[in-house]
């Protein structure tokens, strides 16, 4: 497979991430309509799983084409070290949900939400951050 | 006409700026995944292949 069609579903998995975590956030926060947590996360963290294997696949893949390029990469380093921020919070959600729309859990919401996106945005710097 | 738009302003800015670029980037692929995934969760459950037990007007509100 060529990195452009890796890249291709490489986005598509973000997307797969990207709804989901925007819905449990949602809920977090207490947006009209958007249910409980608990339910948000039954919900959608099945999905957000499945676009994160598709993002490791085709991750690990690029990393496997030309490994110089992420691997010693600062801005892969960072997209790394966010990723795992995220999930261990999503498992902390996981395992006590706080009361929605708390002060507490809309900071927690809009945090989680924008750790998401800060991981997209250091995945895109990989291209810009790299020795080449 | 290509010319003359790279010549503009904002087109010099966006390429000469060394972080202009790169954050365009990011929010566009940020936001096209927005996009994508939220008419995804719309689109399944009104092809009826997901969230069955959940009204199309309380997703759609």
């Amino acid at each position: 497979m060529t990195v452009e069609a890796l890249q291709t579903l490489h986005i598509l998995g973000i997307a797969a991430v990207l709804g989901p975590a925007l819905m449990i956030s949602r809920s977090l926060w207490g947006a009209r309509g958007a249910g409980t947590v608990q339910a948000s996360l039954r919900r959608y963290v099945p999905a957000l799983w499945a676009g994160l294997a598709v993002l490791a696949a085709t991750g690990a893949s690029m990393i496997v084409a030309d490994p110089a390029r992420e691997l010693g990469n600062p801005a892969f380093r960072v997209k790394l070290v966010l990723l795992a921020a995220a999930l261990v919070f999503l498992e902390a959600l996981r395992r006590a949900p706080p009361r929605s729309a708390s002060l507490k859990s809309r900071a927690l919401a809009a945090a989680s939400f924008a750790l998401w996106l800060a991981i997209v945005a250091a995945g895109r710097w990989i291209a810009y951050s790299g020795a080449g | 006409m290509l010319l003359w738009l790279s010549t503009t302003p904002f087109s010099v800015f966006m390429q000469s700026d060394p972080w202009a670029f790169p954050v365009a980037e990011s929010v566009h692929v940020a936001a096209l995944a927005l996009t994508v995934g939220t008419v995804a969760i719309v689109d399944l459950r009104l092809l009826g292949w997901a969230a069955l037990d959940r009204p199309v007007d309380e997703l759609c509100a």
